[in-house]
């Protein structure tokens, strides 16, 4: 079974290209030396599109959730291995509802009946390893008896967040799996500020004075703990077709933890290869995430324009 | 924590020099201004110290004074002003702790000396408080619920991003205190002194140790003991006795079936680290509860009979009495502290007080005063709907007789899966903790529910207490 469905908050069609200014309102007193982000920072913004699979397991087995050949993420990057699994059981909310409120991050916690955890081995959790709040706790006395909506989410190692998700629902079935195509996103496009950075440059971003997200909602720059650098091999004209159709699976990647900072230098983020500063190929991305979000998307996302 | 008066001599420490030191965080003197009848004396003051501690919106100041006297602090962020409690001897060197401090706030800070009945204050000196660790959720005001709120602050365990973290947090929403270690905590009471915090980290595993922590404002370990099977919540009372639920496991033969099964006990610490079983339900309520223990076993289900599931524990004073909370066999208890027997009974199949067994519904905390207690009942059906209720109970052990007489619930109504509490705080109002609903509410005294603060996603409000003034 699969369920499509769209952030109910964007229903406008994506633009099909981005108009971006020069300088605007998103941006500090920056300099060469220094980014200085406010307000949303000048964030593209995103409409999404969620796509999530429905998996069957029975609730009388110590039902196997594996995730051997899951290689992505929901955007296409390399999958970071997750470290832990969550079970939501949602009450009052069927998955179409849910799956819009994970994309928009409307999710309110008065809707969760409990949450249950695992840390995984081998890249699977059985039924019977899944714990609440750190406690052992049989699922059998819920899945199945619980009139629940049941939403897995993989969070990745490293602060990466979701990494995949899918919804299970009692019927036969003694695993579940979760692979690239058990979920996927789309993303549209709306237009952002830029930032400029000369190229080769390796300037400190400064990002406490964010306080609003790519949604719009409310942000609390304290929260953002990851910072990913994106390099997509395709001009800003084509950058949302590219999103739309592949995500980032052609970008190279830099990522970066950042709990307990609001300043870094770009060039502390880890890839395959050392950050060496923006070029005037292709487009540069910066994304700051809040792994602790459900939510498996940057809450800001930037264009760096290389000058 | 007293507030201190905001009539200060202005014009007297105008006139005075600004204050000069070896700091170089000391702030023009523009910033908080010095008690009533302060004066403004500089010089009067050395070796200044004003740093974070282990826990960094609280800060530990020491300063040496040219005469000796008592010294405490005054501080301050936004318009909001404490005081830290007058040292108990005069002397010439001084310390203080101040606490309750929010995160990200720009803290103004300056240092009394009573002299004989003269009050010297040193110059102002700023510093500030980091953001809270992101792991923890942002707090927002309710917008149907921003009115007047519990003033001081809400001791809050708080579940989120699966950890549970011991917090304090004021009434608007702002972290002013957090722990931040591995443990699982419930929980979170301040400790008999005033100074700290009394905490039970649960055991992972069910037979595992549980520990009994004494935790300094200062992040300072005061005391830890461990207690096999300990969990859920403890009790310190004020002779420094601590008592915990433990855990009992065992089998029983059920009608020719043999049922593993756990119950709760009451464990006693002494002073001297001596640990004694005081009370156990396996002893004292298994015959009396026999049938509903049958009824349990005919339903069956995975893992161990927790026929009783405690969950709080809470101390009166004037009785003597430890006031024990059976979740499972739905049920509230007073326990004679000297001999561990059961004076009386609330709720439930073996209920000693009259009118008490349809009080009772799922209870998930109990606070006790005067002759009531307040129990956060998790699923109680009122004219026909099931909520989440703070239901208090006046209790008249003379006749065994108890009788409602208060409630309050959510006008949106909410039944937690986990957790959820109730607390009387100082100024009459009333603390609804929501467990999984992740909303923390306050009732003014009226009763009226005037303020709410929620979480994102995942949260979840623990076992909450509240504290007016800070020592």
């Amino acid at each position: 079974m699969w369920l499509s469905f769209a952030d109910p908050r964007r229903g406008l069609a994506a633009l099909a290209l981005l108009v971006l200014a020069a300088c605007g309102d998103g941006q500090g007193d920056s300099g060469d030396d220094e980014i200085l982000l406010e307000g949303d920072g000048g964030t593209l913004g995103l409409e999404v599109t969620a796509t999530v699979s429905v998996q069957r397991a029975d609730p009388g087995e110590d039902v196997v959730i594996s995730w051997t050949d899951l290689g992505v993420d929901l955007l296409g990057l390399p999958a970071a291995d997750p470290d832990e699994l969550r079970l939501w059981a949602f009450s009052d909310l069927s998955r179409e509802q849910i799956a819009a409120g994970v994309v928009a991050d409307t999710l309110a916690s008065s809707s969760v009946l409990t949450v249950y955890a695992c840390q995984p081995q081998d890249r699977a959790c059985a039924f019977s390893a899944l714990e609440v709040y750190g406690h052992d706790y049989d699922l059998r006395d819920d899945f199945g008896v619980l009139d629940a909506t049941w939403l897995l989410t993989l969070h990745g190692a490293g602060r990466r967040g979701v990494q995949s998700l899918g919804f299970i629902e009692p019927g036969g079935g003694d695993a579940v799996t979760i692979d690239d195509g058990t979920a996927g996103l789309s993303l549209g496009l709306s237009a952002g500020q830029p930032i400029p950075v000369a190229v080769g440059a390796d300037p400190v971003l400064d990002w406490s004075g964010l306080d609003t997200d790519a949604q719009g909602g409310a942000l609390a720059s304290y929260r953002l703990d990851l910072l990913g650098l994106f390099h997509l091999p395709v001009g800003l004209g084509e950058l949302e077709n590219t999103l739309q159709a592949d995500g980032l699976s052609g970008a190279r990647a830099w990522w970066l933890e950042v709990p307990d900072r609001d300043r870094v230098h770009l060039s502390e983020a880890q890839g395959d290869e050392p950050f060496g500063g923006v070029d005037d190929e292709g487009t540069w991305l910066l994304g700051l995430y809040s792994s602790s979000s459900i939510r498996p998307l940057p809450r800001v996302l930037l264009v760096l324009q290389p000058r | 924590m007293r507030l201190v008066p905001v009539l200060a001599a202005i014009v007297v420490a105008s006139s005075l020099p600004l204050m000069t030191g070896c700091d170089p965080r000391v702030a023009a003197d523009t910033g908080i201004v010095p008690d009533e009848g302060c004066l403004l004396d500089a010089e009067h003051f050395s070796a200044v110290s004003i740093e974070p501690t282990g826990v960094p919106t609280v800060f530990e100041a020491r300063w040496s004074t040219a005469e000796a006297g008592w010294g405490h602090a005054i501080f301050s962020v936004d318009d909001a002003q404490w005081s830290t409690t007058v040292e108990g001897s005069a002397g010439t060197e001084h310390q203080a702790l101040l606490v309750g401090s929010p995160a990200l706030s720009d803290v103004q800070v300056r240092l009394v000396n009573d002299v004989d009945g003269e009050l010297l204050c040193s110059g102002s000196y700023a510093r500030s408080t980091p953001a809270p660790p992101p792991e923890l959720p942002v707090l927002v005001l309710d917008d149907a619920y921003r009115g007047a709120g519990p003033q001081g602050w809400s001791l809050v365990p708080i579940g989120a991003d699966v950890t549970s973290v011991p917090t304090m947090v004021d009434a608007q929403g702002r972290y002013c205190w957090w722990l931040q270690d591995d443990g699982y905590y419930f929980y979170a009471d301040l400790a008999p002194d005033g100074r700290g915090f009394l905490l039970l980290d649960s055991p992972a595993q069910a037979d595992g140790p549980g520990r009994v922590v004494d935790l300094g404002f200062d992040g300072e370990l005061r005391d830890e003991r461990f207690v096999d099977g300990a969990h859920n919540h403890l009790v310190k009372t004020p002779d420094g006795f601590i008592y915990v639920l433990g855990r009992e496991s065992y089998e029983v033969e059920v009608e020719g079936e043999t049922i593993a099964m756990v119950s709760d006990t009451v464990v006693e610490l002494l002073p001297d680290g001596e640990q004694t079983v005081l009370w156990s339900a396996r002893d004292t309520l298994y015959d009396s509860m026999y049938s509903m223990i049958l009824q349990r076993v005919a339903q069956g289900g995975p893992g161990d009979l927790d026929w009783t599931h405690g969950t709080t524990l809470a101390y009166h004073e004037q009785s003597d009495r430890l006031v024990v909370v059976l979740t499972g066999a739905n049920t509230v208890m007073g326990l004679d502290r000297s001999t561990g027997s059961m004076d009386w009974v609330l709720g439930g199949d073996v209920s000693t007080l009259a009118g008490s067994r349809e009080l009772v519904s799922i209870p998930h905390s109990v606070h006790v005063y005067d002759d009531r207690v307040l129990v956060y009942n998790q699923r109680f059906v009122r004219d026909g709907q099931e909520c989440g209720e703070a239901t208090e109970i006046t209790l008249d052990l003379d006749t065994s007789s108890a009788e409602l007489t208060w409630f309050a619930r959510e006008p949106d109504c909410g039944i937690p899966d986990i957790l959820g509490s109730a607390y009387r705080t100082a100024d009459g109002g009333t603390l609804m903790a929501g467990g999984t609903l992740g909303r923390l509410s306050w009732f003014d005294p009226s009763g009226e529910l005037t303020w709410r603060l929620t979480g994102d996603l995942g949260t979840t409000f623990g076992g909450t207490t509240h504290v007016a003034e800070l020592r």
